[in-house]
């Protein structure tokens, strides 16, 4: 779509209308058998906010509670001490469990001392399946952590039963008392669960095995080993993926400009070689870019690119068909489209492309409700590979 | 009456504007209504064995490179020609999209009996391992673990879509799932991607799970 030109009032409308008659009947060509009457989609969004509640952010230091990471770094400073043999724990891993364990104590308020209230119980595993559970847990502390005495919880940011905890469990912050809902102890009680008799957690397959007897789950191993390597890309450095330095020609222009778009919101359909425009009506769920001007993901490469030079088809499937594709994450290069889709090894499938800035992030505009910003690569399933056009 | 911003009011040559739009849409409608389903991906593009190291790659002309327009002369692209699939979050709304994508994406190449049941089965075994629901149907992925609790590593978990392909490897096929859930902390995530796989050593024999790496 073309920015529209200024134009005297009376006309804009019309051509407003038109634009945007053209627009929709372009731009929602693939979903029109999922186009809902505007009740249907009100009915989806309700239902969906009600399960969609807490959707992840690309994870980063910035999302960690000072004291948690506090406590995360101290604990990856102490553990040698604990579990001599260890090698490998690093803040990011106990920031990856407990990501996925408590959300960082997230609700919870965070004393300087490490102290969490309210405490964070888990579900009461009695086997009634409230919450999924369906094994029963006889009580081991007598309430002390729990605070039942009729069945255990898995308790505070790290979710401990308390009968692990009563092996695992450490004190760090220097009271004298190990408690599973002081974030400096369990986080150094986790760091010595995970490094077990002696792990390496440099390598591989002894970190997914560390993850797993945290819980039996390969979908849980999956999820917070992808939350362990988005908190590494963190952890290479403040104001790592903005630092442009060692990049340079089209390729710096390209993220020159994509990052100066940070901010700008997401739009369905907004965005061409002119920069940020009106979307269209309406993603599946409902979500207009009709009101909103700014990006979608693709509409945010096709302006960067522009701006060196360079056109790109509209479509994310469509851009994954220009330049050489990169088929590894590990090459990718600063400039190169990065891509996401719901059959990694067909383009057809691709759904969303991000510019790679460096340091393992991309600048990418997300999906509605979020603005243009800077994500891990691996904070997206799906990953389709890259290109490089540039 | 004073019309409202967004009245129309008659202008000379508002028949012309009529006429463009109505010549766009029917061009548009042409178009849409004469594109065909995708092309089949290559051999390249179905996911292969876990084993398999090529088993994340992208399909496509890795090695190719392809000459990009230099022209930014002319008009902003439109995406009339092509589809705007559904980013993420977009909730159930997009599940059917989502399917359609996959069935179209990787033709089907299993009886559809045997396809219905490897995605129930696909859909069961993802179940067991993320809730731990249902664990004792599937013996030989989940029966030599100690008997250990289950604390449910997912919850509100949601199929979004699933198909069952047959693998490169003779006797075995894959089903592809994308699925949404709540992790423990409560962060929701959508097109979460799970590639599990079966096998049978008869020819017509039952599907079985294979152990997950």
């Amino acid at each position: 779509m073309r920015t529209p030109r200024p134009r005297p009032r009376r006309r804009r409308a019309k051509w407003g209308c038109l634009l945007l008659v053209l627009a929709t009947a372009a731009s929602c060509a693939a979903p029109f058998s999922g186009m809902l009457s505007a009740g249907a989609q009100l009915a989806h969004q309700q239902q969906e906010q009600g399960e969609g509640g807490g959707i992840e952010l690309g994870g980063s230091a910035a999302d960690i509670p000072p004291v948690m990471l506090a406590a995360y770094k101290k604990a990856a400073r102490l553990i040698g001490g604990q579990v001599p043999k260890c090698r490998g724990m690093s803040w990011p891993i106990l920031a990856g469990i407990a990501k996925v364990e408590s959300n960082h104590a997230a609700g919870r308020s965070i004393a300087r001392s490490g102290d969490i209230r309210p405490r964070i119980m888990g579900v009461l595993l009695n086997g009634s399946g409230q919450g999924g559970n369906t094994t029963v847990f006889p009580d081991t502390d007598g309430g002390k952590w729990d605070g039942t005495a009729a069945g255990e919880r898995a308790v505070g940011p790290f979710q401990f039963l308390p009968s692990t905890w009563d092996t695992a469990g450490r004190d760090a912050n220097g009271d004298r008392e190990r408690d599973p809902h002081n974030a400096f102890d369990a986080a150094l009680g986790a760091a010595v669960y995970l490094c077990g008799k002696g792990r390496d957690l440099r390598k591989r397959p002894q970190l997914e095995a560390a993850i797993f007897q945290y819980n039996h789950s390969r979908e849980y191993v999956n999820n917070v080993s992808n939350w362990i390597r988005q908190y590494r890309t963190a952890a290479t450095g403040p104001g790592k993926g903005t630092d442009l330095g060692g990049v340079s020609g089209r390729a710096k222009k390209v993220l020159e400009v994509a990052l100066s778009q940070r901010g700008v919101p997401y739009s369905w359909g907004g965005g061409n070689t002119q920069g940020p425009s009106r979307g269209v009506c309406c993603s599946p769920s409902g979500k207009s870019g009709a009101g909103i001007t700014g990006f979608d993901c693709s509409g945010l490469t096709t302006y960067a690119y522009a701006k060196a030079g360079i056109r790109l088809p509209r479509t994310a499937a469509a851009q994954a068909a220009r330049g050489q594709r990169i088929t590894s994450k590990g090459a990718l290069k600063p400039g190169d489209l990065v891509f996401y889709g719901y059959v990694p090894g067909a383009d057809s499938t691709i759904y969303h492309v991000g510019i790679y800035v460096g340091g393992g992030q991309m600048i990418n505009a997300a999906r509605p409700g979020t603005k243009v910003r800077l994500d891990p690569v691996d904070a997206m399933s799906g990953f389709a590979g890259g290109a490089r056009v540039l | 009456m004073k019309p409202t911003p967004t009245e129309p009011r008659s202008q000379p040559g508002a028949p012309w504007l009529l006429l463009a739009a109505t010549l766009a849409l029917a061009t548009c409608s042409y178009l849409l209504l004469n594109t065909g389903p995708p092309s089949p991906p290559g051999p390249t593009a179905r996911p292969s064995s876990p084993d398999t190291p090529q088993a994340r790659q992208p399909a496509g002309p890795a090695a190719s490179t392809r000459t990009p327009h230099t022209d930014t002369s002319s008009p902003p692209p439109s995406p009339s020609t092509a589809a705007m699939l559904p980013p993420r979050g977009e909730g159930r709304a997009a599940d059917q999209q989502i399917q359609r994508l996959l069935e179209e994406a990787w033709p089907a190449d299993l009886p559809p009996a045997q396809e219905q049941q490897l995605r129930r089965d696909g859909a069961a075994l993802l179940r067991a391992d993320a809730t731990g629901i249902g664990r004792d149907h599937f013996p030989t992925v989940f029966g030599n673990q100690p008997d250990t609790a289950v604390a449910p590593a997912f919850s509100r978990l949601r199929i979004q879509a699933a198909i069952a392909r047959e693998d490169t490897r003779p006797g075995r096929a894959v089903v592809h799932l994308v699925w949404a859930g709540a992790d423990r902390g409560g962060t929701y995530t959508d097109n979460r991607i799970t590639d599990l796989y079966f096998r049978r050593t008869k020819g017509d024999g039952p599907w079985t799970p294979l152990p997950r790496p």
